[in-house]
């Protein structure tokens, strides 16, 4: 336990000493910012894009608007910048050659990968939220938002999509001493799970619903319940996915001391 | 005016956090002359003219060790 205290501390000054915590901060809250913005602003964009004499009614932009945005922004831009910034989680380690110090010294793999994922998924849920919340504060100011249903529903089952990422990421950046090794994989694994989706029937267990049904749960078309056994899938995978980073951190180990 | 104005709770903020993650980079470019790849002046340009994805860019692949 001790040992997963302190590991996490050192974890967080790296994150902080890198920038990296700065950055991931920044992009979410300029990504809060700018949801609610492009929605008010699209439809001036269209109108000056339409060809002269050609006329249509664009409808007024509203709350549900302003969600489209965020459940379009985050997973295309957050999510791809939440891998980029823990690609390297534990490969670095590897590049740096610090890890094999800690491990002679008697520091498990599990407590290295434990301590290491629970800083990633905190970043992960307090630079998210922050993005939600400050979403969610210009669109009840602008809007009437009476119309949405299951708001944290929905906000929720994308964070758990961010956390099954960051289990990915940590397993591939287990098995790699680069981190496009641990990009390509991730990128892999997201490729296939869109693949399944094209089968409509898989749609109810793939983890990928949970990043992209965000607006049915929001206008009522499906219900949270629907997703549970993407949920459910999301979350086994994760803890899966942590087991073989601990696997991927012994076998390196083992193959350093032997 | 009025439509300036009305923007303004979005600029503002969003102006700052840009700058904050622009100059942030600009300073760590200049200051830590060892980058993995490229040299300082191509650095500048990315972390300058990319918003956003440029600093991202920088302090994930392009920073060198200490």
């Amino acid at each position: 336990m001790r040992q997963y205290m302190v590991f996490m501390n050192k974890e967080i000054l790296e994150f902080i000493r890198t920038y990296k915590l700065l950055v991931l901060f920044a992009v979410f809250m300029i990504l809060g910012i700018m949801n609610p913005l492009t929605a008010k602003l699209l439809p001036y964009i269209m109108g000056n894009f339409m060809p002269e004499g050609l006329t249509i009614n664009i409808a007024d932009p509203t709350a549900m608007d302003s969600w489209t945005q965020f459940y379009k922004n985050v997973p295309q831009m957050g999510l791809v910048v939440l891998v980029l910034i823990f690609a390297g989680i534990i490969s670095n380690e590897y590049i740096n050659n610090t890890l094999v110090n800690m491990l002679t010294k008697g520091l498990k793999p599990a407590t290295l990968v434990l301590s290491k994922v629970t800083v990633a998924m905190t970043m992960w849920t307090g630079a998210y939220w922050c993005c939600f919340l400050i979403t969610y504060g210009y669109t009840e100011y602008y809007w009437d938002q009476s119309k949405g249903s299951h708001f944290f529903f929905a906000a929720l089952y994308l964070w758990i999509f961010g956390i099954f990422l960051i289990a990915c990421v940590t397993a591939a950046s287990s098995f790699f001493k680069n981190f496009y090794g641990s990009l390509i994989v991730t990128g892999a694994v997201v490729v296939i799970m869109y693949i399944i989706s094209l089968a409509p029937k898989t749609n109810d267990y793939n983890p990928l619903s949970l990043a992209s049904g965000n607006m049915n749960i929001l206008n009522g078309v499906a219900s949270p319940g629907d997703y549970k056994w993407s949920v459910a899938i999301a979350l086994i995978l994760s803890v899966v996915f942590t087991g073989v980073a601990i696997l991927g951190i012994s076998r390196v180990s083992f193959r350093r001391w032997k | 005016m009025g439509i300036t104005s009305e923007y303004l709770p979005f600029i503002i903020p969003l102006l700052i956090l840009q700058l904050v993650l622009a100059i942030t980079a600009v300073v760590h470019v200049i200051r830590h002359p060892n980058y993995r790849f490229g040299n300082k002046v191509i650095w500048i340009i990315v972390v300058l003219c990319v918003s956003i994805i440029g600093p991202v860019v920088y302090f994930v692949f392009g920073r060198g060790e200490e």
